[in-house]
């Protein structure tokens, strides 16, 4: 279809280089790969590397209006504040580099992960704010502003990598993947109406004039700027992260949304982003 | 006389069956104390559905403003059905209280029932 869309095969042996080592356990690189071997068979000519640049990968229309955007990206301000503010010392003479490393491309790739010791899934905004309270900082609100901000920095920097969630061979860890996945795939609300009723089996369909995006490659580009945030917002930022978006999807079936950075949605997130592995981050990225 | 008293009996019973449908199937009168057991009972159906992570957006969420509800000065009011109900029975209106606090009880058994239904859920591919 375009330049920057990558072979099948490139995909597929990418994922299965993802796979185990010892200590790990398999579990999401199989599901991933039996949720991309479905996209194959439901969008054929379509290439699962190309997924990440969600329904736009699947109308060349619409993908060239979306890469005319990205030439100019609305975000580019709010990327480079949050690259500001990441590189700013805390009043202790301590910065972020103190928490995550001076290679800031190799942040992003490191989440979400199981920490054994909290016997949980840590996410990168969970992170940054452990970093800042941490170094007696004020913590940042969890789904807008700032945290987009750093997040779409970390984000930026780590365009190209491969995504590579690991679920270690932990029960505790397999039970917190196995609650996102049911997550995903439960239908909830008023609409009864799951992640994967509009994500998977209806993936690239139309809902009114709006095509659903498949599941796999929509990880990718967070945090992600909304046209649709920046409408309501007074400076245009329509940056958010992946736990607004859950919530808004929550709302939209009419059931009642969890808070970001709860365990169910940081377990659905382990779980979601692990449907993408062997795709490439390329957030933030804008969508409608 | 036998046969009188035969009559009288299906008379009575005719009538105490016919009293009885219209007491079941009849709504509790629009009062405080009613509105007072109404919400009790929606907020433990929703408690219940929230155990098993199935509560819905609109029965009393906070944030929710799908409902909409004027009050007797004209001002219109937007929550959820939980919400509503409590406006209303401020409001002294408690028919439309009792109305949407059924309405909540109603959605919180299904929140449970949806969300206890898939507890198995799974891919279909």
């Amino acid at each position: 279809m375009h330049k920057i869309v990558k072979s099948l095969l490139a995909a597929s042996v990418a994922v299965s280089t993802s796979v185990a080592v010892a200590g790990n356990s398999d579990i999401n690189n199989k599901d991933a790969m039996a949720m991309q071997e479905y996209f194959k068979n439901k969008l054929p000519g379509v290439e699962m590397s190309s997924l990440i640049h969600g329904a736009y990968a699947l109308d060349e229309s619409r993908f060239d209006q979306f890469m005319n955007i990205e030439e100019f990206p609305p975000y580019e301000d709010f990327v480079a504040k949050g690259e500001e503010f990441y590189n700013t010392p805390f009043k202790n003479g301590k910065s972020f580099a103190d928490c995550f490393g001076d290679d800031t491309s190799a942040v992003k790739a490191k989440y979400p992960h199981w920490d054994s010791k909290k016997e949980s899934v840590v996410t990168l905004e969970e992170d940054i704010n452990k970093c800042l309270t941490d170094n007696g900082e004020k913590a940042l609100g969890w789904k807008k502003g700032m945290m987009a901000y750093v997040s779409g920095y970390l984000a930026t920097e780590a365009r190209g990598q491969t995504i590579n969630v690991v679920v270690p061979d932990d029960p505790k860890a397999i039970a917190a993947y196995e609650d996102g996945k049911k997550h995903f795939y439960q239908k909830r609300g008023q609409l009864n109406l799951s992640c994967a009723d509009c994500h998977v089996y209806y993936g690239s369909s139309y809902v009114r004039s709006e095509v659903l995006s498949p599941a796999t490659g929509q990880a990718s580009h967070f945090p992600v700027y909304r046209q649709k945030w920046a409408n309501g917002s007074p400076n245009e930022d329509g940056l958010g992260t992946l736990h607004r978006r859950y919530g808004g999807c929550n709302k939209q079936v009419r059931a009642k949304p969890f808070k970001a950075q709860s365990e169910e949605y940081k377990n659905l997130e382990f779980f979601h982003t692990s449907m993408s592995n062997g795709l490439e981050y390329n957030g933030p990225a804008y969508r409608k | 006389m036998k046969h009188l008293a035969k009559i009288a009996a299906g008379v009575s019973a005719a009538l105490l069956l016919s009293s009885s449908v219209a007491f079941a199937g009849g709504k509790a009168a629009p009062t405080k104390e009613n509105f007072e057991k109404a919400l009790a009972q929606a907020n433990a159906a929703l408690d219940r559905a929230a155990s098993v992570e199935g509560e819905w957006r609109d029965s009393r969420w906070k944030k929710s403003t799908f409902v909409k509800y004027k009050t007797k000065d004209g001002k219109t009011h937007k929550s959820s059905f939980l919400g509503a109900a409590e406006i209303a029975a401020a409001d002294g209106d408690y028919a439309s209280a009792m109305k949407f606090a059924e309405t909540a009880t109603f959605q919180g058994n299904m929140g449970y029932e949806q969300a206890v239904g898939q507890k198995n859920i799974g891919p279909r591919f």
